[in-house]
């Protein structure tokens, strides 16, 4: 019954989703990679809250609420954080790129810094962070499977099944299919959590909300305030300051969210949806109900077991009608996000790796789907090595995808800015976030509980501002591309001056 | 090089933009100052969040943390939509 709901929907929903997108559409680079640039407001907003509503907003958060309480908490402040960052950010990316053609985040820091092999490093690192991100995706999307299937098999088995998926669904239609497949999801997932979110309090044995918050107070009284249940300093309110800080800063650099920035028609379009996209993370009031529930119906887990929190406690209290749907949108949860993160790792590395050596391969679309398979292949890879709770993971990922920021927030606000320098401190700030010898000693200099991120962002940023001084800045024409977005030429002198 | 002001008008623009000619381009100066609002959020959520952890149970049971993050989210979104209509009425929206 599980299978059969769980499959039609997905099936139904990749098959419809791919007509519409390919509909009528020649697919070139441009179509495939960054959607034609014709994204409006209806569009553009699924696309960004297919963000919101990643696998590691479903099952993260639950798994942080069921396994800590208030840690998972934290999950209400990413969303409205980033649209405030967002609301500066995203226009000048967007606006950068449909000036200068660009379609990749390597595209934009080649122009702005005057140096290919800058922009090759970059899409190097932003690789890199993105493999992490589809570790979080890979691992949710290998235990909705297992729901789905109800076949007991090792979940390396699962983690490459979920690969297969992606690659079929990315190599057909790119970008394209990730909108309008995710329009459905995000429908579908709604749909889910509030059949789920209904049936929550009743599921866990109880008749009220009321009866829930006084059963958690009673039962699980840690719940209540950082650092939560399992009460280590990997929880505690500097962990929360510091992952709530690095949150929004490394949003823009997720190379994914950063070509899906080039994608909008227009600043307007932009700025709308950064007012709208937080009510819409006041879903997760939904995921704090069906949490608290399972905290209670469930026994008690380690971090790492409470990934599979929520479809544990789905599939123990409640009609198998109900799993089916929750398996069904919970699939293409996490098809969506990873197929835009793999369409955007496969362009970045095509035009901004292989096309400095052989240029013309920079924007050739069989190039891209090679890489496409490729980087499907690494992220199973990773995903199959080392299993933990996904909010670690997650925590992991913003630590190391922060370092890229300051390379973004330097190229728009300022003048100074050089290759070098951001490299120099790219390099220090990855170095101190991987190694443990390096995060260690910095660590002890800040409150427990503060993510690596932060020390090597410091670090990163200190670096970034000597070097840059002391090196050559790019020439005013590549300043411009982050800085001079709204110089127009004069009308009268239109005719002889080109906007190269 | 010498500058003086001009008007010119942004698609989408309510009103007219005041831009200063220099050399062959007229450069748009938009008003910002409305988007320290948009710092709420970091305040609500980040700096005052040690103060909204030790304040524990509200209403008998509900954690105040809890309420404090919905209710960020929903200030937060207000204070960015104030800032998006203050940039409409200025005919700035499309100035990046």
């Amino acid at each position: 019954m599980v299978l059969v709901i769980g499959l039609s929907i997905i099936v139904g929903a990749i098959a419809f989703g791919l007509y519409f997108a390919l509909r009528g559409t020649k697919m070139d680079v441009e179509e495939w990679s960054v959607g034609g640039r014709r994204f409006g407001t209806f569009i553009f907003w699924f696309l960004l809250v297919g963000e919101t509503f990643t696998t590691f907003a479903l099952l993260g958060a639950t798994q942080g609420i069921v396994s800590g309480g208030a840690p998972g908490y934290y999950i209400f402040g990413t969303v409205v954080l980033s649209a405030a960052v967002g609301y500066f950010v995203v226009p000048r990316i967007w606006k950068a790129g449909k000036r200068y053609g660009f379609t990749t985040m390597g595209d934009f820091f080649s122009a702005r810094f005057d140096s290919r092999w800058f922009g090759a490093v970059i899409t190097v690192f932003g690789i890199i962070a993105i493999l992490l991100y589809a570790r979080v995706q890979l691992t949710g999307l290998a235990i909705i499977l297992e729901a789905l299937l109800g076949i007991k098999m090792s979940s390396l088995v699962y983690v490459i099944i979920a690969g297969l998926a992606i690659l079929v669904f990315v190599l057909i239609g790119g970008m394209r299919s990730s909108a309008f497949v995710g329009i459905i999801k995000d429908v579908l997932l709604v749909v889910a959590l509030l059949v789920v979110a209904i049936g929550a309090v009743s599921a866990a044995g109880l008749s009220s909300v009321a009866e829930l918050f006084d059963t958690v107070k009673r039962d699980f009284p840690e719940a209540v305030a950082l650092p939560g249940l399992v009460g280590e300093a990997n929880t505690n309110i500097w962990w929360w300051m510091s992952f709530l800080l690095l949150t929004p800063l490394g949003a823009f650099v997720l190379p994914h969210a950063f070509q899906v920035s080039y994608t909008a028609n227009g600043a307007t379009t932009i700025r709308k949806n950064q007012v709208l996209q937080p009510l819409y993370s006041l879903f997760y009031v939904f995921i704090a109900l069906i949490g608290l529930s399972a905290m209670i119906a469930l026994p008690s887990m380690s971090p790492q077991e409470a990934n599979g929190a929520l479809l544990f406690f789905v599939e123990q209290e409640y009609p198998s009608w109900v799993v089916g749907l929750l398996v069904g949108a919970g699939v293409l949860t996490a098809l969506v996000p990873t197929g835009v993160i793999v369409v955007t790792a496969a362009s970045m590395f095509t035009s901004n790796v292989i096309g400095i050596f052989a240029p013309a391969r920079a924007r050739s679309l069989p190039t891209i789907r090679v890489c496409v398979v490729a980087f499907t292949a690494v992220a199973v890879l990773i995903t199959a090595m080392q299993s933990d709770a996904l909010l670690s993971i997650m925590t992991g990922v913003y630590s190391a995808v922060g370092q890229l920021a300051p390379a973004l927030f330097f190229g728009l606000l300022w003048r100074r800015a050089t290759a070098i320098g951001i490299t120099t401190g790219l390099v220090a700030g990855g170095l101190i976030v991987a190694l443990p010898q390096l995060n260690g000693p910095l660590l002890q200099l800040l409150p427990e509980g503060t993510v690596s991120g932060i020390p090597a962002l410091l670090v990163n940023v200190i670096l970034a501002v000597t070097v840059s001084l002391m090196t050559k800045p790019p020439r005013a024409e590549a300043i411009a591309v982050g800085m001079s977005l709204n110089a127009e030429v004069a009308p009268h002198m239109k005719a002889a001056q080109p906007i190269s | 090089m010498s500058s003086h002001n001009e008007t010119t008008t942004e698609p989408g623009a309510v009103g007219a933009l005041v831009g200063e000619v220099v050399g062959d381009e007229i450069v748009v100066k938009p008003k910002r100052a409305h988007w320290l609002l948009l710092l709420i959020p970091f305040i609500w959520c980040v700096v005052l969040a040690p103060w909204a952890n030790s304040v524990g149970y509200v209403f008998g049971s509900v954690p105040f943390l809890l309420l404090w993050m919905i209710g960020g989210i929903l200030i937060g979104c207000a204070a960015i939509a104030i800032v998006y209509s203050i940039d409409r009425a200025l005919g700035q929206l499309e100035v990046v």
